[in-house]
């Protein structure tokens, strides 16, 4: 990635563009040039950060270095804010609450894997209709693999029931496929 | 030296052919520098060999021009070049027009060779 600073603005480029138009002229091929920081183009460095705790912060020049870059910062979880609460009576009040709801994101992921089974278990609904209707017998097969779906629900709630922080919440990661060892 | 002019008397209608025309009409030249001068040619040629920046002088309102130009290098055109259609081809030979549309604006349009 590169980038260049007009007017006050920086402006990133995945590459260099092909063409290019400054006060030197218009440039064809620009993608070509032999250097490209005559033009103004410097490199943009951005620092290795973990995307579910940390942030980048704006883009800015780093003149020490040449180049432009980023500054990362911890996510502060614990951020709260004030809403007014007014009552029956027309008594206001504030509240302070999380910016970073717990409760709710462990729900949302609750919700996720609910959504997940039943898009997994829909495809063999219809041997339960059959059985409902018809009295046709399940293949055991397929009541293994169904309950294998509902067994990894209760399993992955439990686990996200158990999460205690909002990090651990964030980066919480499920999957309903197995898991198999690669032969050595 | 007097100058006589030349009324629609003397050149009757129809009369100039191609071979009365000015070099700016009926020549081609190689470019060996990066100067392009509008008066000598139609029609310029250059295989690049590094990046260039092109100029223009006695570029005139009106004026058109044809470039055949080859080569992996950046060009530079003058400010005022917009670029109106096609993309330069780093492989072949490029057609590129380029049209005086008022002072210190050209409108460039760039073709190749059909595959």
């Amino acid at each position: 990635m590169v980038a260049i600073e007009k007017n006050g603005t920086i402006q990133t480029f995945s590459r260099l563009p092909n063409k290019w138009e400054d006060e030197k002229g218009v440039h064809m091929n620009f993608r070509l040039c032999a250097n490209k920081e005559d033009y103004g183009f410097y490199d943009v460095v951005t620092p290795s950060y973990d995307k579910v705790t940390q942030r980048l912060s704006e883009i800015f020049w780093d003149a020490d270095n040449n180049v432009f870059t980023y500054t990362v910062s911890n996510i502060d979880f614990d951020a709260t804010y004030t809403v007014e609460v007014e009552d029956e009576e027309g008594n206001k009040t504030e509240e302070t609450k999380s910016v970073y709801d717990k409760d709710k994101l462990k729900a949302d992921i609750i919700s996720s894997v609910k959504r997940d089974a039943n898009n997994l278990l829909s495809p063999t609904d219809w041997y339960s209709s059959r059985k409902a209707e018809l009295g046709t017998a399940i293949p055991d097969s397929i009541l293994a693999d169904r309950k294998k779906i509902r067994d990894k629900v209760i399993a992955i709630e439990a686990e996200v029931a158990a999460l205690t922080t909002v990090e651990s919440i964030l980066k919480y990661t499920y999957t309903f496929t197995e898991e198999t060892e690669q032969p050595q | 030296m007097s100058r006589t002019k030349v009324k629609k008397s003397v050149i009757a209608d129809n009369s100039v052919s191609y071979d009365q025309l000015g070099p700016e009409f009926t020549e081609s030249s190689a470019l060996s520098g990066t100067v392009i001068n509008w008066d000598v040619a139609q029609v310029f040629t250059k295989t690049l060999s590094g990046a260039t920046t092109f100029t223009y002088t006695n570029d005139e309102i009106g004026m058109v021009k044809d470039l055949v130009i080859s080569g992996a290098y950046q060009i530079t055109w003058p400010t005022g070049t917009k670029i109106i259609a096609g993309e330069y081809d780093t492989s072949t030979e490029n057609f590129i027009q380029i049209v005086k549309t008022a002072s210190a604006e050209y409108f460039l349009s760039i073709a190749k060779q059909s595959t």
